[in-house]
């Protein structure tokens, strides 16, 4: 992380917050952040995306890059630089995503699969640090997220 | 060779899927640019679908031959084509 650009955004971090609460902000490395039901979060490359469903087999991924205020300049240009290479409709990891997901839907479509697997990390998750990158945990959480919506009774 | 002969030649390499005979037509300096938007004239603000240096588009031509590079066989197309469309070329 010891670029030109991060120790100028630090700078302003410290400046604005003092080193202990610039320290706090740096550590938290989360790759990707989902906020149930739809928006996933890239924070520390400043992306964020809306997954708007338009039917069972059909959604919209809307990718926002962010500009945070008084960051240097040229961290934004690795923001857009981020965006055109993971996030873009050319980019070269996303659209690998994309055909993955489609073959799953085209699988899944066939009626012969009665049960998806999403048991990866299952036991081995922790609440803040150290899980592993490939733990199914945050699909398992918007699975019981959806089934209290769908069985607690509205209070209203 | 002329520039209409080069522009043949860099399409039939494209076509013929010769990535890295293709990559080998670009300088170490050069930058690939493909805008997002009509008359996009800032690659840096916005966002752009192909902004490449030499690097990245090495590293794009390596992902192509990679054989979990999954887009590059699409499950609704045989394979993936090239077109290319020119107009007005002089030389």
């Amino acid at each position: 992380m010891g670029s030109p650009v991060f120790d100028q955004y630090r700078n302003t971090l410290v400046r604005e917050h003092g080193e202990k609460r610039a320290d706090e902000i740096l550590r938290v490395t989360l790759w990707n952040t989902i906020v149930y039901p739809n928006c996933s979060f890239m924070s520390q490359f400043r992306q964020l995306r809306i997954i708007h469903p338009l039917a069972v087999d059909r959604s919209v991924v809307y990718t926002y890059s962010f500009r945070i205020p008084k960051a240097p300049a040229a961290m934004f240009r690795d923001t857009i630089a981020f965006a055109n290479v993971v996030n873009g409709n050319g980019s070269w990891v996303l659209t690998d995503d994309l055909e993955v997901y489609e073959r799953l839907q085209h699988g899944l479509s066939s009626g012969e699969v009665d049960w998806v697997y999403i048991g990866r990390g299952y036991g081995r998750d922790v609440a803040e640090r150290g899980a592993t990158g490939t733990s199914e945990i945050y699909i398992r959480a918007q699975m019981r997220a959806w089934l209290d919506y769908m069985t607690t009774k509205s209070s209203s | 060779m002329t520039p209409e002969q080069f522009l043949f030649h860099e399409a039939h390499l494209l076509d013929t899927q010769c990535f890295e005979e293709w990559l080998a037509l670009f300088a170490e300096d050069a930058t690939y640019w493909v805008p997002l938007e009509q008359g996009q004239k800032d690659p840096h603000q916005t966002a752009s679908l192909i902004y490449d240096d030499r690097t990245l588009l090495e590293l794009r031509v390596k992902q192509m031959r990679h054989p979990r590079a999954h887009a590059r066989s699409p499950l609704r197309a045989p394979s993936t084509r090239s077109a290319t469309s020119w107009s007005g070329i002089c030389s």
